[in-house]
């Protein structure tokens, strides 16, 4: 990192930063330069990226394919129980090492020429090494542990499984911060198993749906679903916890008191009407099974990791850019290995809040390509983040962005800015 | 009834849902079902792994119906 804090516009000139954490400029969602910057900077520096879960890859050879920022990984389980990740990047002419999203090897062969690699992604044998009848072939000396696709250190934490290129990354849990652990280990506090796994193509910048999720102030307005049925309000108790870097964040949303709130029809807001109900009110029938009151959680690790409990749907979302203006959001549905089939049904009745077509998650999958529309020519304006005052602290209340600027915060910091 | 017979009511139904969708007729969908019944929307790779989860996942003919 170089320390400066102006980036090269798209012709060359320099950009300055607004003073503060208020304001956000819309060219950081659209240039190219900016996307490239923070791969190295971000996803390949010293932060921990999700890569799967430990319950998907329980046996040795199980692996899956996933990503870190834009750059394909294979993760891996290799012998006695690590955990191993490389880049899919073939050392010989750059081809994809593994095709399929999750299986079980013993070694990877690339399809291209079929340079073989270990578990640990070490290159152990290239095919016709010493030629044919004699001729061509790789030259004598040629050591094949010269080279191979890059490494990363991987961790594992409650389950979950995350990735870094960087050796300056400290421990996972020293990385969240005591307060995030917990909040971590409060929800994944049993053995989990995947109960389904969908993408959802989001037409925006990635960092546009990260500020959505971190966003404590938008949930009951953008979405109709959480305020007429009272699953989070801001006039609910809770609040929003930001780690000391500012990157990581977990919100939390009490169970709404019994009696009547007319905080939302008094101010005239679309998103409590009298006019829905549901025919079948069973999607709402929840249990307390943290015992602790807190019906809503909803927890970041920067750069690009989501885990959500809400009610009693539980689920992971990995980020992964594709490019400037687009992203794909992989959210993985957990259920505890311990479920009743009555727990179990209730979950996958839940499930109907998130993902690709839910009640709640379709909404957020438009919002941010509102916004890349809406500032197409508008890169040298700026956004507001400024609720909740310039800080980005932990808040009592979640009527704040606090955890935006907290975003903002670790990103400049990790990119010079 | 026969073999035939059924085929060809489970064609006329196939034939008046898809109809019924294609009409936009969307508050006359939910009658296409029973009461108790699982309607699930998935993919491929999730019904091979045996993930019970769906995109949509309604089980019952009341969580399809409009109020």
């Amino acid at each position: 990192m170089d320390g400066t804090s102006v980036q090269p516009g798209l012709d060359g000139d320099m950009r300055a930063w607004p003073p503060g954490l208020t304001r956000v400029p819309f060219w950081v969602y659209q240039e190219s330069g900016v996307a490239r910057q923070e791969q190295a900077r971000v996803f390949q520096g010293p932060t921990w990226n999700f890569l799967c879960l430990e319950a998907d890859i329980p046996e040795q050879g199980d692996f899956r394919t996933t990503f870190v920022g834009e750059m394909p990984v294979i993760v891996v389980r290799g012998e006695a129980g690590a955990v191993h990740a490389f880049e899919n990047r073939c050392a010989h002419r750059g081809a994809l090492i593994a095709l399929d999203d999750a299986g079980n090897a013993k070694d990877f062969a690339c399809v291209y020429h079929a340079w073989r690699y270990d578990l640990c992604g070490n290159l152990v044998s290239i095919a016709f090494r010493h030629g044919v009848n004699g001729q061509g072939g790789m030259a004598k000396e040629f050591d094949m542990r010269s080279i191979g696709p890059r490494k990363l250190r991987t961790t594992t934490f409650c389950g979950l499984v995350f990735g870094t290129m960087s050796d300056a990354t400290p421990p996972i849990e020293e990385y969240l911060g005591e307060a995030v652990t917990a909040r971590v280990r409060r929800v994944l506090k049993k053995p989990v198993e995947v109960i389904g796994r969908f993408t959802q193509p989001l037409p925006n910048n990635w960092k546009l749906y990260v500020e959505n999720v971190k966003d404590t102030y938008h949930a009951s307005l953008l979405h109709l679903f959480f305020a007429t049925f009272r699953i989070t309000r801001l006039s609910q108790g809770g609040g929003v916890l930001v780690s000391e870097s500012g990157g990581h964040h977990a919100s939390t949303t009490l169970a709404a008191p019994k009696t009547a709130d007319s905080t939302y029809r008094d101010a005239g807001l679309r998103s409590d009407s009298d006019s829905f109900r549901l025919a079948d009110p069973s999607l709402l029938d929840s249990r307390d099974e943290w015992g602790d009151g807190i019906q809503l959680q909803i927890l970041t690790v920067f750069p690009g990791f989501v885990l959500q409990q809400i009610h009693n749907c539980i689920a992971v979302r990995q980020v992964v850019p594709r490019g400037v203006d687009a992203m794909d959001l992989n959210w993985t549905y957990l259920g505890f290995t311990d479920d009743t089939p009555d727990m179990r049904a209730i979950r996958l009745k839940q499930n109907n809040l998130v993902g690709p077509a839910g009640f709640v998650s379709m909404e957020d999958g438009c919002v941010g390509g509102f916004v890349q529309r809406a500032t197409v020519t508008a890169e040298d304006e700026e956004s507001v983040v400024e609720m909740g005052g310039s800080s980005a602290e932990t808040q009592a209340t979640r009527a704040t962005e606090a955890a935006v600027r907290g975003f903002w915060k670790e990103w400049r910091s990790l990119m010079g800015m | 009834m026969t073999d035939t017979e059924t085929l060809l009511r489970v064609a006329a139904l196939n034939t008046a849902y898809a109809a019924c969708i294609d009409a936009d007729r969307l508050e006359d969908w939910p009658g296409f079902f029973v009461e108790r019944c699982l309607y699930k929307i998935t993919s491929a790779d999730n019904h091979k792994r045996g993930y019970a989860a769906g995109i949509v996942y309604a089980d019952s003919r009341a969580q399809r119906q409009h109020l």
